[in-house]
């Protein structure tokens, strides 16, 4: 017997009707089923180290994936660019590697679909700097966090980007699970990530003001961080359009020719673009541009993960200077409440973020938030801090994790197009492994560029990039300086987060320029407070005006939206 | 850096912060008022419709006009006037208060020996009120839409749902429509109207606008603009009904759904919080459980008519002027259906005789009676017809028996038919 | 016999009026707006008109007499056309005698 008879010998015992078959050193499943956790269940049985990957084609009976969201932008600005590698998707991923690339004399292009970076997987997540303890050996997850994670007090200098660590911390609610903690302790020591201190109640409840009664002994691993995860990807991206990559925004690639296992064209609403390497970081679509580029050996599973930000207010009773806090759960609570992983965390900004769950969806780019998960997230980590409540919260966001049936990242060479890196499947620790990653995906493009050219060091390199002053962070006596030389400084526009007209004007500037009102909160926070931008909306809208010459209808929240739809004085 | 000193330091030029400074100045204080906006008014600026200063000036003035009568005493005044300056900390010192500020001119610091937050307050958020979907832009507070439309002549919307019937979003669903805009309808998730009756008559009633009680928003569609809303049904607890669920097309969702004080300036002194009013505690001068620093207007509670705003102020800045002695507290107890009571507590030192009360119920109550009584002793009663949770009642109470042995307490009782 | 609520101040009567007979008002002022609104029914009107001032885009105004209710929208559209050059201040005129009925609308802001 084959190992795909064995295989397909597993499945149709649990699924008859799904046939299993081998397809370029792949297991591929096709067939129709109604249940969408049985596709991802016949998925899952599919995996084995002796094939490249899954491609599950089974159809859920009745569903039809929405199309993919594209920009309304349709021109010939691009057409026939040519450029050394083209990275595809403005991620965390797609936007380190563009900035490791151009430490290189070659010509780098970023495409993203959407009109800023990191909107989907990269923003709609809890930033959390992981330490990995939870990770299977020999998994590159593992092996790319370990990386990373020593990188980010370096990084976030150079880069200009708010890192804490603050350590993370799991609870626990029993005694039994004590000799799961000191088997992590083990792990923890030989895996040399991060240390491990064991915490009885009393200390804790200094972390935790009003700590559940049920809690009754924690852990914490003091390597564990938080970053911004949408400020450290801008940063990424103004650093390479320092050093001269290009990324353009709002453009969506749809399609490749490929010629002899050679990627020579990629199609975009932009024209066609003739990139000598591609690098594949293109999250939840990225199996969908691996078959454009007939390089196909994955198949990406969308689950969804709803965040919570709460009040900073809230801050005094829920969580005290602490990173993050989640609760070892048994099994029989895990059930209770449907979701495993999160945990309530200090964000950089010394807000409040509670999660997230995790659901497993066929739907690759739907974001809207659903009560049941606000409510499940809610009651979850209630188990933690009672004292938390629906009243806190000032916003809420869902992410799409681009998961792939192996649950491992995917980095590797094209298996049968030989220009092309696949940079796939980079979910949690997704974040926290991307600096390690970007190092290593941009070795393995320029491996593939010196067939066609001398790839050199690029000497005018700056690995430094300067983000913008978050001026009420500093004393008094530095403010007034910086005001008298630029007034703007002391215009405050956002109310609830102290934000000036100086530093709106700053992000303006910023290399990579997105004058949209969520470019702009992205970047300073502007808006982001507890008034989520009723009062400084109209104000920030003034002030692109101003200093972009655009009219009032022309400018959006985040793309191709308007705020105003007519104006009365001519 | 710029260097200030002054007796009274004023936060917020809306009604309550200009009449508290200029009843201060009126008493022969010195007063320095700082607001972060451009010019004095507050939120008044944007509110252009009539029917501001009934109580107070016995006419019917717009938002501006109202403003500017308090304004142009002001500026005519000894006031010290800070415009689009914004107060970044305050501290407690030993005499009194240190606030931090930066200005276009650079940074600087104001020593006061007394406080009045006249910051006003802040409108709720589909956020807050678990709104779900997705994140589309067209989705605002009346307040903006406000700010867009009156101040700046911008439309952002061609036909909009307006959630809440709180008096702004009934002023607002009549403003779009006389500026072209379709207000599909007015939904309100209880069941009665949040704001006044004659607001209902006179912008929704006038015009054909649909009100829609016990109604609300479930959920937001659009990627980027909103296209449409679902709108839901919900039972007496205000709890969706499933399978009611209707979505109607629009391109904006205008909500007015509550106003919540603005107190961070509060916090960062530690003031006590009234959980029901959101608020600080205040006394009967609107002075905080700290000494010689108040809390005055929609800061302390939010209140249905802006001439209330006004006499908060006054009183506040009134009492300001004089030298604070200490005081002896007693604490009302409230019971029965009242929803909030101000002032919740009572300086029983001094030497006041009729104080104003403010105070909302939990219900609809058609005939009731509101009881002040000091222990078993009656201090003050009063009967009152049709109290709402959305109609702010006040009533003037005689202090002048009570003394720091009293134990106060208040209650607001329905009186049953015959 | 028509019920009316009464729009002239918060309190919101609930007015009855029965040919000649008027009850449920509280004060005099309810018992003028129950006849007018059952004879000619008047509103004052507030909205903007633009103005050419970069600090004041839009001037906010009012009639300063109550117009005829089905005149409103054909007011509203007047004021459309209307642009203002000048500065002006609070109770200036901005459109005189709208319609021959003696009503002006005027401002009810300064412009600085």
């Amino acid at each position: 017997m084959t190992r795909i008879d064995r295989i397909a010998k597993k499945i149709n015992r649990v699924y008859p009707h799904i046939v299993v078959s081998e397809k370029d050193g792949c297991v591929r499943l096709t067939g129709e089923m109604d249940r969408w956790d049985d596709v991802l269940s016949a998925g899952k049985m599919a995996v084995s180290g002796h094939f490249f990957g899954v491609l599950n084609d089974i159809k859920l009976a009745g569903f039809t994936q929405p199309p993919i969201k594209r920009p309304v932008l349709d021109d010939d600005r691009y057409d026939g660019a040519v450029c050394d590698v083209l990275v595809i998707g403005g991620g965390v991923i797609g936007c380190s590697i563009a900035r490791e690339l151009t430490r290189y004399n070659i010509k780098v292009i970023l495409v993203e679909k959407q009109s800023d970076v990191a909107t989907m997987q990269s923003a709609r997540n809890d930033g959390a700097i992981h330490v990995g303890i939870d990770l299977p050996n020999k998994t590159k997850k593992l092996h790319y966090l370990a990386r990373s994670n020593c990188m980010y007090e370096q990084l976030s200098a150079q880069l200009d980007f708010p890192f804490t660590r603050h350590g993370q911390y799991v609870l626990s609610t029993s005694w039994w699970h004590l000799p799961i903690m000191l088997a992590l302790k083990v792990k923890a020591m030989r895996q040399k990530i991060t240390n491990l201190q064991f915490m009885g109640r009393r200390k804790l409840a200094g972390v935790v003001p009003n700590l559940s009664k049920n809690v009754k002994f924690g852990i914490l691993m003091d390597k564990g961080g938080c970053v911004c995860p949408y400020g450290m990807t801008i940063a990424y991206a103004d650093n390479a359009v320092q050093n001269g990559a290009k990324i353009l925004l709002n453009t969506i690639v749809t399609g490749m020719d490929v010629t002899d296992g050679v990627i020579i064209g990629v199609h975009t609403n932009r024209g066609i673009i003739k990139p000598r390497v591609v690098v594949n970081a293109a999250g939840v679509y990225a199996d969908v541009i691996a078959e454009y580029a007939q390089d196909r050996f994955y198949t990406i599973h969308p689950r969804r993960g709803t965040n919570l930000i709460l009040d900073r207010q809230s801050k005094s009773h829920i969580i005290n200077d602490a990173g993050s806090i989640s609760m070892y759960l048994s099994r029989k609570l895990r059930q209770r409440v449907h979701s495993k992983g999160g945990g309530i965390l200090q964000t950089v900004d010394d807000n409040v973020l509670v999660g997230p769950d995790s659901v497993e969806t066929p739907y690759r780019e739907d974001h809207s938030t659903t009560i049941e998960s606000i409510n499940a997230v809610m009651s979850k980590h209630a188990l933690t801090s009672p004292t938390m409540s629906n009243r806190d919260i000032i916003n809420y966001f869902t992410g799409v994790r681009s998961a792939t049936y192996e649950e491992d990242f995917v980095i590797e060479y094209g298996k049968k197009t030989t220009n092309i890196v696949h940079v796939a499947g980079i979910q949690s620790p997704g974040l926290s492994a991307a600096p390690a990653i970007a190092i290593d995906v941009s070795k393995m493009a320029v491996v593939i560029l010196t067939k066609y050219r001398i790839v050199l060091a690029n000497n005018k390199f700056n690995p430094v990039r300067k983000g913008v002053t978050n001026i009420s962070k500093l004393s008094i006596q530095e403010r007034d300086e910086l005001i008298r030389i630029n007034p703007n400084y002391g215009e405050i526009v956002c109310r609830c987060e102290g934000i000036s007209k100086g530093e709106i004007l700053d992000a303006l500037h910023l290399p990579l320029c997105v004058p949209t009102l969520d470019g702009i909160k992205r970047r300073v926070r502007a808006g982001m407070g507890r008034c989520q931008g009723a009062f400084c909306q109209p104000l920030i809208m003034d002030i692109i005006k101003e200093d972009r010459g655009l009219p009032y209808d022309r400018i959006s929240k985040k793309g191709e939206d308007r705020v105003i739809l007519s104006v009365n004085k001519e | 850096m710029q260097q200030f000193n002054t007796d009274i330091l004023v936060i917020g030029s809306g009604p309550a912060g200009l009449s508290a400074a200029n009843s201060a100045i009126s008493q022969g204080a010195t007063v320095i008022i700082v607001e972060r906006e451009r010019s004095l008014g507050g939120i008044l600026k944007q509110c252009i419709h009539d029917g501001f200063g009934l109580v107070r000036y016995g006419q019917k003035l717009t938002g501006p006009e109202y403003a500017q009568r308090d304004i142009d005493v002001l500026i005519h005044s000894s006031a010290t006037i800070l415009l689009s300056t914004f107060v970044t900390s305050i501290v407690k010192s030993e005499h009194g208060f240190i606030a931090e500020f930066v200005n276009r001119q650079g940074a600087g610091n104001i020593r006061a020996n007394k406080i009045i937050f006249a910051t006003g307050c802040r409108e709720r958020t589909s956020k807050q009120i678990l709104i779900q979907g997705t994140n589309p832009s067209g989705v605002m507070t009346a307040g903006t839409a406000q700010h867009y439309i009156n101040l700046q002549g911008l439309m952002p919307t061609k036909r909009c749902v307006i959630l809440g019937s709180g008096d702004i979003g009934l002023i607002m669903a009549r403003r779009l429509t006389l500026e072209g805009a379709k207000v599909v309808g007015v939904y309100e998730i209880k069941a009665t109207p949040s704001g006044l009756t004659r607001n209902v008559v006179q912008c929704l009633n006038d015009y054909g606008i649909p009100l829609y009680l016990s109604h609300t928003v479930t959920r937001v569609f659009g990627a980027d603009r909103l296209t449409a809303v679902e709108i839901c049904r919900v039972d007496e607890h205000m709890k969706v009904i499933p399978d009611t669920a209707e979505i109607i097309e629009c391109d904006a969702l205008i909500l007015s759904v509550g106003l919540i004080p603005e107190t961070e300036m509060h916090n960062q002194l530690s003031l006590p919080i009234d959980k029901n009013t959101s608020g600080a505690i205040v006394d009967q001068h609107f002075m905080t459980l700290m000494d010689n620093c108040y809390s005055v207007g929609n800061a302390t509670h939010v209140n249905d008519l802006v001439d209330y705003v006004s006499q908060s102020g006054e009183i506040a800045g009134k009492h300001a002027s004089c030298s604070c002695q200490p005081r002896f507290f007693v604490r009302p107890k409230l019971n029965g259906e009242l929803a909030y009571f101000i002032p919740q507590v009572i300086d029983v030192s001094s030497s006041d005789k009729d104080i104003v009360c403010y105070f909302r119920s939990k219900r609809d109550i058609k005939r009731a009676v509101i009881t002040v009584k000091d222990k078993d002793k009656i201090v003050y009663t009063k009967r009152l017809n049709n109290v709402k949770p959305t109609e702010m009642q006040r009533i003037l109470v005689d202090i002048s028996k009570l003394d720091n042995t009293s134990i106060v307490s208040v209650e607001l009782e329905e009186i049953c038919e015959n | 016999m028509r019920e009316l609520t009464c729009i002239v101040c918060p309190n919101s009567c609930t007015i009855t009026v029965d040919g000649d007979q008027i009850t449920g008002n509280l004060c005099n002022k309810g018992r003028d707006f129950a006849i007018s609104e059952t004879t000619n029914p008047t509103r004052t009107i507030t909205s903007t008109v633009v103005t050419t001032f970069d600090s004041c885009p839009a001037l906010s105004v009012r009639t300063d007499k109550e117009i005829a209710f089905d005149k409103i929208f054909a007011l509203i559209d007047l004021l459309k056309k209307v642009k203002v050059t000048k500065r002006v201040k609070i109770g200036d005129i901005v459109l005189a005698n709208v319609f021959n009925s003696g009503v002006n609308v005027i401002a009810t802001k300064n412009i600085e």
